[in-house]
């Protein structure tokens, strides 16, 4: 109980702390907010522009792919909020940077998640839920208890999914020993698969984004089912799968961290 | 020349260096390139043209996009960026080079090292999934290369003026997050500019964005006439003289105004 204390005190923090020094510059926030609010809106009306040519893609109006893609924004702005440090890994790894985490008398892991809380990727909320709630205006979606849990479910899953995939892809760089990022390139591919409709691939890649690469729960399967789209398969919503799918690859990405901290040999002088 | 040609050299060592990074970058731009074509496959639906594109031509349009997209990734921006912030600015300036070519080298080696490493593996299997993405003609194909290397130098100076705002706001932040998006979003790089209401499209065109992905692809596949080609890349060339000449001003008042952090 102390020990849980502790940490939350820590937690606290650091938390605004981040908060604060972020505050600091409230000309790069403003910007951020300007650059963000734009991106997505202009992204959303893109898809739009295109859907508008063809009528529908793979069996998609443009009604349910606003709720699609206000869902993804969404959970996208979260992870950025908590998960951002992951993008550096491997330049607090060459820089050496863990050393100080070391020598704390503190779990690592809880260090390295409760160091950064990024207030910016608040900045991508703001315009994901301008979409969001278009969309569920859009698609008529009740605005019942069960609906919340199920966004909610939804949310903190993709939002975990999405954390699982960075935190590992750093990790990747305690035994390449190279600082490059895969973010930008990851970021892509969940645009690509979080954004659109999974029917739009062949059975195959479905399969694929399921099972082996399980990006689809990010949005696409729970908001399927949100909608009502398809029939039942399984007794339990989609959107709690989201969750365990979400939990359980985090825990398996805090996995690949702790056992690539094995590897680590800080820096030359 | 030399020295350049030893900093080009060196990056292609470098990106050789760390063969892991270019297995997963192979791996997740084919699936992007994959997605991608998935995508207009799924929206063609079987057939037809739309706006006067074909199912194929856009598979071949997304194949060469995404197989320029790992051509064009500029190093300068944050090249520049990093140096202001860290005060290695003032000792570059000072080399018996010009800085800013030792930038572009730096770059086009990069650029070298990713046409063997990722450009030709990704050509490949693009090829495997969906057939060869052939060009219109030879001769569009040779317009494409001159319009490809055109659309490189516009890319590489609007990278490198970002870079140089970097001189006065210390940190690019907001700035770089807001040309990344109008560079995939505005270009062309992912939905052709055609597909967009004839307003909005007017408005992308008198930007220089659309030179570096639109114009190469639109070519490639054949969307515009001899005399179109001509004529846009005419403009191509205007954009990137008058971006190198802004570049060049800049350049020089910002060197006057470095601003050495710490001490």
């Amino acid at each position: 109980m102390k020990a849980i204390r502790y940490y939350t005190s820590v937690a606290a923090i650091s938390i605004r702390q981040s908060i604060q020094s972020r505050l600091e510059y409230p000309f790069m926030l403003t910007g951020h907010v300007l650059a963000n609010c734009i991106q997505w809106v202009v992204g959303f009306a893109t898809i739009k522009f295109v859907v508008d040519q063809f009528g529908s893609i793979g069996g998609w109006g443009y009604e349910s792919l606003a709720f699609l893609y206000g869902m993804s924004v969404l959970s996208h702005g979260l992870a950025v909020v908590l998960f951002i440090q992951t993008w550096g890994l491997g330049y607090w790894m060459i820089d050496g940077e863990f050393d100080r985490f070391l020598l704390r008398p503190m779990g690592l892991l809880f260090q390295f998640l409760f160091d950064d809380f990024n207030l910016i990727g608040f900045t991508d909320i703001i315009p994901g839920l301008m979409v969001f709630v278009y969309g569920c205006i859009k698609v008529d979606l009740p605005l019942t208890f069960t609906n919340i849990l199920l966004i909610f479910c939804t949310l903190v899953g993709g939002t975990l999914i999405r954390g699982a995939v960075w935190l590992f892809c750093g990790s990747m760089s305690f035994w390449t020993k190279s600082a490059a990022n895969f973010t930008d390139m990851v970021g892509e591919l969940f645009e690509r698969v979080s954004m659109y409709p999974l029917t739009i691939y062949p059975k195959w890649a479905q399969a694929l984004f399921t099972f082996l690469l399980p990006l689809a729960w990010i949005t696409f399967w729970p908001v399927k089912d949100m909608l009502g789209t398809g029939t039942a398969v399984v007794p339990v919503p989609l959107a709690v799968i989201t969750l365990a799918v979400g939990l359980l690859l985090f825990a398996g990405s805090c996995a690949v961290f702790r056992a690539g901290m094995g590897k680590y040999e800080s820096a030359g002088s | 020349m030399k020295a350049y040609l030893f900093i080009s050299k060196i990056r292609i060592q470098t990106a050789l260096t760390y063969r892991f990074n270019v297995i997963s970058t192979i791996a997740i731009q084919c699936l992007i390139m994959y997605a991608m074509s998935c995508f207009w496959i799924a929206a063609y639906d079987g057939g037809g043209t739309v706006s006067g594109v074909s199912q194929r031509d856009m598979i071949t349009y997304t194949t060469i996009s995404v197989i320029m997209g790992n051509l064009l990734t500029m190093g300068v921006q944050d090249r520049i960026a990093r140096s202001v912030r860290s005060g290695s600015v003032a000792l570059d300036l000072l080399k018996p080079v010009n800085i800013y070519g030792i930038y572009l080298a730096e770059d086009l080696g990069d650029c070298a090292a990713a046409f063997f490493q990722k450009a030709v593996p990704l050509l490949l299997v693009g090829t495997a999934l969906f057939g060869f993405p052939a060009p219109a003609s030879a001769v569009h194909f040779l317009f494409f290369l001159l319009s490809f290397a055109i659309g490189y130098l516009v890319n590489w100076f609007l990278a490198a003026l970002l870079g140089l705002c970097a001189f006065k706001t210390l940190t690019l932040g907001p700035l770089a997050n807001a040309k990344g998006f109008i560079m995939r979003l505005l270009s062309g790089s992912i939905f052709p500019l055609w597909f967009f209401p004839s307003g909005f499209r007017r408005v992308l065109e008198l930007l220089p964005f659309m030179n570096i992905y639109q114009l190469p692809l639109g070519i490639y596949i054949g969307q515009y006439t001899t005399i179109e080609i001509l004529l846009r890349t005419l403009l191509q060339v205007f954009w990137c003289g008058l971006l190198w000449l802004l570049f060049d001003f800049l350049q020089k008042k910002m060197a006057a105004a470095i601003l050495i952090q710490g001490g």
